[in-house]
């Protein structure tokens, strides 16, 4: 799967899919898979954005911080200053994006391991920062009594947000968004840039591409739709406590893009979704749960570096090319004019 | 030097200090518009040093550079780009896990000029630009003679072709000065002959500027118009390649083994 390109039977694929998860609440009432379904939309958002950094070379242990600023934004938003959910979701997302350009220029610069640490550091302050700061963040208790999304009522719509359907609707609609950007970014040039720069970073270089400035886009893109995933979740379980947003949570995403492949789009939401699916399915073994994914993580690394994605290829055996070329067929389009 | 030939390199007193050991020192070199330029000089005696000052991967400890007369010594690899001028690397380097098109492509980043949002919606302009690129992109991989390979990945090419590609992305920023460091190093006589007439007709057809740096010295003496000698760090000799075969530090220095190929 590292062509990114849509061809038409994934494109059908697709589809297919989203319509499934379109009809899903009709055959599903049980609230609690409703809830699990939720989920996994909020971390395939989360994984897909720290995919986007994974592809520039670098491992980053701050989404879960970032993730949880946006949650916290959002919440205060909405509290503090009584704004709209609607208001709060794309400023909790701005805000994030914002955040993260402070943060991406000095870290940034730091290669390998250094970086993790780096960004493993900055989830601890921030957690301390949500702790300490019982006046403005409510320390260890977090916030509670966070407001559900407003109804919308617009013209034939007419959604409230009571149970888990509209939740599941709007997750839904925020991964897919999520999805169509970052897979935008893949066959531009732009995504080709990032796939370049790990690959021969001195070179990348001195053709000129600005390399921290290309790591600083794709780091707040994916700090961007955190925000909005954090801010999603403030609002779905309506309580938030520092507790949510523990470094362990950045290494769940790092695993869940691992296991299901980075050279996709499709990587990430498909990690995401075997992974929690398993977690859940694997509750009653209660604190046994990671050795079992550990185990699994193991596995894929060893057997399938390129993740749950590759699996098509190791199977007919062809290993398909990596280079991502494939011209759009606009462009091809224009040459032959 | 003659006063026709416009300067388009010009170092001056360049000095790179490492520890306590100058890798460079005081060395001040012009290069004229349109000429290839040598740089010779024993194993260690600064040349790569020298080429990593110019493209501003190293900071220098003391000296200046001047490109097209505008002093450029703290310029970032990148902004020089944008300037023109360009380097490639000793050995084989490029990613080597993309296609040769999108290698070259990606040596045409400097002249994208294509916003963000541009490129990420896939508007009428950047399409057009793209397919700009794209075609430009194909001349340059059918001039250095790649055309059959256009679609592999570039760590599957034979050795002689991969540095071609190296030459090829470098030449997709459209550079008005390239530098290339040691290009025939691990070539057989008859792939240094192709390079030759390869670098030829760079200078020829596109105007552009050649600093090389190479150990094969009938490549050296048959290509440059000028060269220049570096031992320890010095620059010890400068001219024409007949000058330099009669120069006497250069025997000394680098020539000396091998009487019977100077003479």
């Amino acid at each position: 799967m590292a062509v990114n390109k849509l061809n038409n039977k994934g494109f059908v694929l697709f589809l297919f899919l989203v319509v499934i998860a379109f009809l899903a609440p009709l055959v599903i009432t049980n609230s609690y898979t409703l809830h699990i379904l939720i989920t996994i939309f909020i971390w395939s958002m989360l994984t897909l954005g720290i995919r986007l950094i994974m592809l520039v070379g670098h491992l980053n242990a701050a989404q879960a911080g970032i993730f949880g600023m946006g949650a916290y934004a959002s919440a205060l938003l909405a509290i503090r200053l009584d704004l709209s959910f609607w208001l709060a979701l794309p400023l909790a997302g701005i805000f994030c994006a914002l955040l993260a350009i402070p943060i991406g220029y000095p870290t940034l610069r730091i290669k390998g391991t250094y970086f993790v640490m780096a960004t493993f550091a900055l989830t601890e302050v921030f957690r301390m920062i949500w702790m300490r700061w019982s006046g403005l963040f409510g320390g260890p208790r977090g916030i509670s009594g966070i407001p559900r999304p407003d109804a919308i009522n617009f013209l034939w719509l007419n959604i409230r947000f009571v149970g888990k359907v509209p939740f599941y609707y709007l997750g839904l609609i925020l991964m897919l968004i999520t999805i169509i950007f970052m897979y935008r970014i893949d066959n531009s040039r732009i995504g080709k840039t990032f796939r370049c720069i790990p690959q021969a970073e001195l070179l990348a270089e001195c053709i000129g591409i600005n390399i921290l400035k290309h790591k600083v886009i794709a780091l707040v893109i994916g700090s961007f739709f955190a925000g909005m995933a954090g801010s999603f979740y403030a609002h779905y379980s309506t309580y938030i406590s520092p507790w949510d947003y523990t470094w362990m949570k950045s290494t769940q995403m790092l695993m869940y893009a691992v296991v299901g492949g980075t050279s996709a789009v499709a990587g990430p939401v498909l990690g995401s979704f075997v992974l929690i699916g398993l977690e859940e399915w694997l509750r009653p073994l209660q604190e046994y749960v990671p050795i079992f994914t550990g185990v699994i993580l193991i596995l894929v690394l060893r057997f399938l570096p390129g993740g749950l994605l590759s699996i098509p290829e190791k199977v007919s055996g062809l290993t398909k090319k990596e280079g991502f070329i494939t011209i759009p067929k606009r462009i091809r389009a224009f040459t032959k004019r | 030097m003659q006063n026709n030939n416009k300067v388009i390199l010009e170092l001056k007193n360049l000095t790179k200090i490492f520890g306590g050991l100058s890798a460079v020192e005081d060395v001040s070199l012009r290069v004229n518009s349109g000429e290839i330029m040598g740089l010779i000089g024993p194993n260690g005696a600064g040349k790569t040093t020298l080429f990593n000052l110019v493209s501003g991967v190293m900071k220098e400890t003391r000296g200046n550079v001047f490109f097209q007369n505008e002093d450029v010594t703290e310029f970032s690899p990148n902004q020089l780009v944008k300037k023109g001028l360009i380097r490639t690397f000793q050995g084989n380097v490029h990613f080597k896990n993309s296609t040769v098109i999108d290698n070259v492509l990606m040596g045409c980043h400097v002249q994208t000029k294509v916003s963000f949002f541009g490129s990420l919606f896939n508007t009428r302009y950047t399409c057009s630009r793209e397919s700009e690129l794209l075609k430009s992109a194909i001349d340059i991989i059918d001039f250095l003679g790649l055309t059959e390979y256009r679609n592999e990945l570039a760590k599957n090419l034979p050795h002689g072709y991969q540095r071609a590609l190296g030459i090829a992305i470098a030449l997709a920023s459209d550079p008005k000065f390239l530098m290339l460091d040691e290009p025939a190093a691990g070539m057989n006589a008859e792939e240094t002959e192709t390079l030759m007439d390869m670098l030829r007709q760079i200078r020829k057809e596109k105007g552009i500027t050649i600093l090389l740096v190479e150990h094969d010295m009938k490549m050296v003496m048959g290509i440059c118009d000028r060269i220049a000698v570096l031992n320890f760090g010095k620059k010890i000799a400068e001219g024409i390649p007949e000058q330099i075969r009669a120069n006497q530090d250069v025997i000394e220095a680098y020539l000396g083994v091998e009487d019977d190929e100077i003479a």
